[in-house]
C-alpha cells in the first residue's frame, strides 16, 4: 500500500516543486522579457514622434517664415506708398505690421537653422545659455549714461556728476549713477563716493501717483539713513540713496546652484546665504522700528555687495501707521496673498501689522535661495531639493498664515542662528529651534547685527541731509511705542524712537475708543439679562432655568465689563489730566459757554429725553416680540453638505415648519440677503460668549432680519448627516454653540436673545 | 445645487471682489495649464496669463445669464468660457472681426447644457477636481494650530514616519497621532465644504470618493498626499513658464 502510495505522493511533490519554479523564475523572467519587448517599442514609439515631430516642425516653421515673406513683401510697398504721400500716422502703422512680420520670419529662421536640429540631436542644452542667459542680459541692459537734455536744462542734480544709470524698475523713474561733488562731500567724510539719483519728471514718463506714491515715506527714509536728499518743484522729484554695486540676490543665487551638484546647497554655501538673510533681516528690524514698511523684498531689490546683502528700492516704503487703505502693490510670489485679500476687504495700512508681510516675503526669499526657483503656491510650497529641516521650518513658519507667522524679525533672526551657528546644519531639528522652545530671542545677534548696520547708516545719513543725522533708536524689539506727553495740546513722545509727526494721533481716541467700546459692550449685556428676566416666565420650565443661568452670567459678565470700562476711563482721565493753569483757563471757558448756551441746551437736551423714551418703548415692545418670535424673520442658511440629499431635505423642512409654527417667518430664498450675511458671518460662525459682531448685526438691521437659522452637519460643520441647527438673533451670545434639549425646536437647537438697544 | 454653490454664484454674481479672487487663486493654474497645452505654439506665455484673466472677465459678463438648472458640471463652465476666449484672440490673430461668425452670449449659453459639445479630457476634469482638494488644504492650514498642520504635512506630504516626525518636533508620538487626527477630521469637514460649493452636478460631488478620499484614515493621507504633489507639479509647471516670463 505504502509502496503504492510513494511514487503517486513524489510525482505529485515534484509536480508541485515544478510549478513553485514556474511561478519564482518563469514569470519574473517572462515579465522581465514583456518589459523590455515594452521598453524597445516604447523607444520606438518616441523615436518616431521624435522624428515625426521634428519633421512637422521645420515643415511648419518653413511655411510660417515663407508667410511671413510675403507678408512682409506685401506690406513693404505700402509702407513706402504712405512714407511718399505723407500719411506718417498710417505709414508707421504698417511699419510696426512689417516689424512683426520681420521678428515672426526671424523666429522662424532661428528654428529652422539651429533650434530644431539641435534638438532632433538631443543637443538642446547646447542653447540654454542663448536662449536664456543672453536674453536675459539684453533685457537687463542699462538706458543712456546721462539724463534727457530736458533734464540737464532744468538744472536738477545739483551738486553731482552723473556717471551712469541703471534700468528702470515699474515706478516710471529714471535712475542714475553718479559722483557727489566735493562741495557736497565737504564736512561729511562719510558720504559715499557714489549715490544713486532716483528722478521723476511728468515730462518724462512718470506720473503723479508715481510720485505720491515714492515721496510718502521719504522723511523717515532719510532718519533711517536710507535716503540722502530728496527735492521737489513743479517739473521734477528726486532722491539720491547710496549706491550698492553688485549683483542682485538672484543671479547669485543662479550662480550658487550652477556651482553646487543640483542636488541644493552644500554647508559653505548655506554658511554664505544664511549670512545673506541674516543682513536682510538686521536692515528690516531697522525699517520696523523706524516705523516703515518696506513692502517689496525680493531677489531683485538685494544687492550684494563686499559680502553683504543691501535691500535697495524704496519705492513701496509704507509707514506702519499709514491711515490709507492696502494696496495689492509688491511682486507676486514675495506677496503675502492674505495682503491681497486684505487690500481687496478695504483694510487700511495701520490695522494689520505691515512687518508681518516682510517677514512673509523673507521667507519666500529664503525660500528661492533654497530651492532656486519661486514659491509658487505660498506655504505650502514643497521642498525638492536637500536642505536642513530646520531651515524648512523657519520658510514655512515665516511663511505661515498671517495669525501664526513669526511676530518680528528678531524671532526669525534668532532661529537662523542657531541653523547658522551648528557645525552640521542637518542635524539641526526643529524642536531645537528658539521659537519652538519658547525662549526669547537672541539678544546678542541683534545687538551684533545692529552694530553692523549703524556703521553703514551712520556714514550715509548725515551727508547732503539739511538735517543732522539723527541718533540711531536702541536695541529693542518691536515697534517704537508711543506716550502722549500732554493730553491738552496733543505733545507726544516715542519712547524707543524718534517722534514721527502724526503717528501718534491714532492713539489718542483709541484710548478713549476702547473705555467706550466696553461700555457699549456692558449695555449690550444688561439688556440681554433684562430681556432674558422678561422672557423666563413665558418659557418651559426647563428652559426658564437655563435662561436663569443665563440671566446670571450676563449678569456677571456686564459687572465685569463694568469694571473694565471703569478702569479704562480712569486711565483715559489720568493721561488727560492738563497742567494746573491750563486747567483753569478750560474750566473758565467750558463755564462761560455753558453760560451762553444754557438755554439752547436744556431745549436740546429735553428733545433727547423725548426721543431716548421713545426708543425705549421700541425697544421694549420688540423685545416682547422675540420672546415669542411672533412675526419676526430669520433667514435660513443652510451650510450642510448633504443640502440636496431628500433626506436631509426633508429634516430641514420639519425644522422651518416648526419655526414657523412657533410664529417665526422663515426666509428661504432670499439670496441678496443670504449673500450679505453670509460675508458678515466671521470663521466659525460667532464665537461663544461674545457680542453678535458688529458687521453682522449691521447686516441683520439692514434686511429687517431678526437673526438666522444655520444648519450644518454639526456645530463645526462635520461630518454627520443629521442637521444641526443653531438660530441666532440679534443680541449678545450666552453660549451659541452648545446645544439645549430645553429648546422646543430641535435638540440641537440654541438660540440668542434680542437686544432692544440694537434694534 | 446646494446653497453653498449658490451662494458662491451669487457672490460672483455681484462682483464680490474676493469671490472672484478665490475663483481665480483656485482655478487659475488649471485654466493657464488648459490654455497652453490648446494654444501650444501659437501663444506665448504672457498671452496664456493674459487669457485666463480674459476667461475670467467672460465669466463675469455671462454669470448673470447662468442658469444652474440645465445640468453642466462647474469645470465645463469653466472650460466652456477659457475656449471662448482662447477663441477670441485665435480670430483676433487671424485678424478676424473679434468674435467673428459667431456671437458671445449664443456662446456663453452652450456651456449650461450638458451636450454642450465642449470636450473636456480627464486630465482636465482631475486638474480641476485637485484645485478643489488642494483649496480644502489651503483653507485648513490657518484654522489649524501651526505645529499640528505641520506635523501632518511632515507626516503625510513629505513621507516621515510618524517616530522622525515626533524626534524633529520634539514631541511624543501619541501628540503627533493627536495632532494627525486633528488636521485629518477638520481636511475632511473642508473638503465636503470645498467640493460642495464648486460642483453643479451630484456626479461632481460623488469624485470624492472616487478619489479614494474615504473614511478611512490611511486611504484618505494616501489619496490627499498624492492629489497634493500632483497639484504641486501643476503649479510648479506653471510657475516655471512664469519664470521664463519675467
Amino acid at each position: 500500500m505504502v509502496t503504492s502510495i510513494l511514487p503517486i505522493l513524489v510525482f505529485c511533490f515534484v509536480i508541485v516543486v515544478v510549478i513553485l519554479a514556474f511561478i519564482f523564475l518563469l514569470v519574473p523572467l517572462l515579465r522581465g522579457i514583456g518589459w523590455l519587448i515594452g521598453g524597445f517599442f516604447r523607444s520606438l514609439g518616441w523615436l518616431i514622434g521624435h522624428v515625426f515631430e521634428f519633421i512637422s516642425g521645420m515643415l511648419r516653421d518653413t511655411v510660417r517664415f515663407v508667410g511671413a515673406l510675403i507678408a512682409g513683401v506685401v506690406l513693404l510697398p505700402v509702407m513706402l506708398l504712405n512714407v511718399v504721400i505723407g500719411r506718417w500716422s498710417a505709414a508707421g502703422h504698417f511699419g510696426r505690421s512689417m516689424k512683426r512680420e520681420c521678428s515672426v520670419a526671424g523666429a522662424c529662421l532661428y528654428r529652422v537653422v539651429l533650434q530644431r536640429p539641435l534638438r532632433f540631436l538631443l543637443l538642446g542644452g547646447l542653447l540654454e545659455g542663448l536662449e536664456q542667459r543672453v536674453d536675459e542680459a539684453v533685457l537687463a541692459v542699462p538706458p543712456a549714461d546721462q539724463p534727457t537734455r530736458r533734464a540737464w536744462r532744468s538744472g536738477q542734480f545739483d551738486g553731482y556728476t552723473i556717471v551712469g544709470s541703471l534700468p528702470s524698475g515699474g515706478s516710471g523713474a529714471k535712475l542714475y549713477i553718479a559722483e557727489p561733488q566735493p562741495r557736497k562731500r565737504a564736512g561729511h567724510r562719510d558720504f559715499p563716493e557714489r549715490v544713486v539719483i532716483k528722478y521723476f519728471t511728468l515730462t518724462d514718463g512718470s506720473t503723479l501717483p508715481q510720485i505720491v506714491r515714492e515721496s510718502r515715506a521719504l522723511e523717515a527714509a532719510k532718519q533711517l539713513g536710507l535716503v540722502l536728499e530728496h527735492g521737489m518743484d513743479e517739473h521734477r522729484f528726486f532722491y539720491v540713496m547710496p549706491y550698492h554695486q553688485g549683483d542682485h540676490l538672484g543671479i547669485i543665487t543662479r550662480q550658487i546652484h550652477g556651482e553646487s551638484d543640483g542636488q541644493g546647497l552644500g554647508r559653505g554655501q548655506l554658511a554664505e546665504v544664511l549670512g545673506y538673510i541674516e543682513d536682510l533681516l538686521g536692515t528690516l528690524s531697522r525699517y520696523h522700528r523706524g516705523g516703515l514698511w518696506h513692502k517689496d523684498v525680493k531677489p531683485e531689490n538685494l544687492i550684494v555687495h563686499d559680502g553683504r546683502v543691501h535691500l535697495v528700492d524704496l519705492g513701496l516704503v509704507t509707514p506702519l501707521r499709514s491711515a490709507m487703505t492696502l494696496t495689492t502693490h509688491g511682486t507676486e510670489y514675495f506677496r503675502d496673498p492674505e495682503m491681497v485679500r486684505m487690500a481687496i476687504r478695504g483694510v487700511k495700512v495701520h490695522q494689520v501689522d505691515g512687518a508681518k508681510f516682510d517677514i512673509y516675503a523673507v521667507g519666500a526669499v529664503l525660500y528661492y535661495i533654497i530651492e532656486n526657483t519661486f514659491p509658487a503656491h505660498g506655504g505650502l510650497s514643497t521642498f525638492d531639493k536637500k536642505s536642513p529641516e530646520a531651515l524648512r521650518w523657519i520658510v514655512r513658519r515665516a511663511m505661515a498664515d498671517y495669525n501664526k507667522r513669526y511676530e518680528t524679525t528678531e524671532q526669525v533672526l534668532a532661529d537662523l542662528e542657531i541653523v547658522r551657528a551648528a557645525a552640521d546644519p542637518f542635524a539641526v531639528k526643529p524642536a531645537e529651534l528658539p521659537s519652538m522652545r519658547g525662549t526669547a530671542p537672541s539678544a546678542v545677534a541683534s545687538v551684533d547685527l545692529e552694530a553692523r548696520d549703524d556703521v553703514e547708516a551712520q556714514t550715509v545719513a548725515s551727508a547732503g541731509s539739511p538735517k543732522p543725522p539723527a541718533p540711531e533708536p536702541p536695541v529693542t524689539a518691536g515697534r517704537p511705542k508711543l506716550r502722549v506727553t500732554n493730553w491738552w495740546t496733543g505733545a507726544y513722545q516715542a519712547q524707543d524712537a524718534r517722534p514721527a509727526a502724526g503717528a501718534a494721533v491714532a492713539a489718542v481716541p483709541a484710548f478713549g475708543r476702547d473705555a467706550r467700546e466696553l461700555g457699549r459692550q456692558a449695555r449690550e449685556f444688561r439688556g440681554q439679562a433684562e430681556i432674558l428676566r422678561c422672557r423666563a416666565p413665558n418659557q418651559a420650565v426647563g428652559a426658564r432655568r437655563a435662561a436663569r443661568e443665563q440671566i446670571k452670567a450676563a449678569r456677571a459678565r456686564a459687572r465685569e465689563m463694568h469694571r473694565a470700562a471703569r478702569n479704562h476711563r480712569r486711565q483715559a482721565l489720568d493721561q488727560r489730566r492738563p497742567s494746573p493753569v491750563l486747567a483753569f483757563l478750560a474750566v473758565a471757558v467750558l463755564l462761560g459757554g455753558a453760560f451762553l448756551l444754557m438755554p439752547l441746551s436744556t431745549e436740546r437736551a429735553s428733545q433727547a429725553e423725548a426721543h431716548e423714551l421713545a426708543r425705549l418703548a421700541d425697544a421694549v415692545a420688540a423685545a416682547r416680540a422675540y420672546t415669542s418670535g411672533r412675526g419676526l424673520s430669520l433667514l435660513l442658511v443652510n451650510d450642510h453638505p448633504a443640502a440636496a440629499d431628500p433626506l436631509v431635505q426633508a429634516k430641514v423642512n420639519r425644522i422651518v415648519q416648526e419655526h414657523q409654527d412657533q410664529g417665526w417667518v422663515v426666509l428661504i430664498d432670499n439670496q441678496d440677503a443670504e449673500v450679505a450675511v453670509r460675508k458678515s458671518l466671521p470663521a466659525g460662525m460667532v464665537d461663544p460668549g461674545k457680542p453678535m459682531p458688529p458687521l453682522l448685526l449691521k447686516t441683520l438691521l439692514r434686511y429687517k432680519l431678526a437673526g438666522i437659522l444655520r444648519i450644518s452637519s454639526s456645530p463645526g460643520g462635520g461630518e454627520s448627516p443629521e442637521p444641526y441647527v443653531t438660530r441666532i438673533v440679534v443680541g449678545p451670545s450666552a453660549d451659541p454653540m452648545s446645544p439645549q434639549p430645553d429648546d422646543p425646536t430641535d435638540d440641537n437647537v440654541n438660540e440668542q436673545v434680542p437686544d432692544p438697544e440694537d434694534r | 445645487m446646494n446653497t453653498l454653490t449658490t451662494s458662491f454664484v451669487k457672490r460672483l454674481r455681484d462682483r464680490d471682489d474676493a469671490a472672484w479672487f478665490e475663483l481665480w487663486e483656485v482655478f487659475g493654474p488649471v485654466l493657464r495649464v488648459q490654455l497652453s497645452k490648446w494654444g501650444r505654439g501659437r501663444i506665448g506665455v504672457e498671452t496664456v496669463r493674459d487669457l485666463t484673466q480674459e476667461t475670467l472677465a467672460a465669466l463675469s459678463d455671462s454669470i448673470d445669464r447662468f442658469d444652474p438648472t440645465r445640468g453642466a458640471r462647474f469645470s465645463t463652465w469653466l472650460l466652456a468660457i477659457a475656449k471662448h476666449a482662447l477663441g477670441d484672440e485665435i480670430d483676433r490673430r487671424m485678424a478676424l472681426k473679434r468674435g467673428a461668425g459667431r456671437k458671445a452670449i449664443a456662446f456663453d449659453e452652450r456651456y449650461m447644457a450638458k451636450a454642450s459639445g465642449i470636450n473636456a479630457d480627464r486630465v482636465y476634469e482631475q486638474n480641476v477636481f485637485r484645485a478643489k482638494v488642494y483649496a480644502a488644504i489651503r483653507k485648513t492650514e490657518p484654522e489649524v494650530d501651526f505645529l499640528q498642520f505641520q506635523v501632518y504635512r511632515m507626516r503625510v506630504f513629505d513621507g516621515q514616519s510618524g517616530k522622525q516626525v515626533a524626534e524633529q518636533l520634539g514631541v511624543s508620538e501619541p501628540t503627533v497621532s493627536r495632532h494627525l487626527q486633528r488636521v485629518r477630521d477638520l481636511l475632511r469637514r473642508r473638503l465636503a465644504e470645498t467640493i460642495a460649493t464648486y460642483s453643479f452636478t451630484k456626479e461632481e460631488q460623488r469624485e470624492v470618493q472616487q478619489a479614494g478620499l474615504s473614511d478611512d484614515d490611511l486611504m484618505f493621507d494616501d489619496a490627499l498626499g498624492e492629489i497634493y504633489h500632483q497639484q504641486s507639479r501643476l503649479i510648479l509647471e506653471d510657475e516655471a513658464a512664469a519664470s521664463q516670463a519675467f
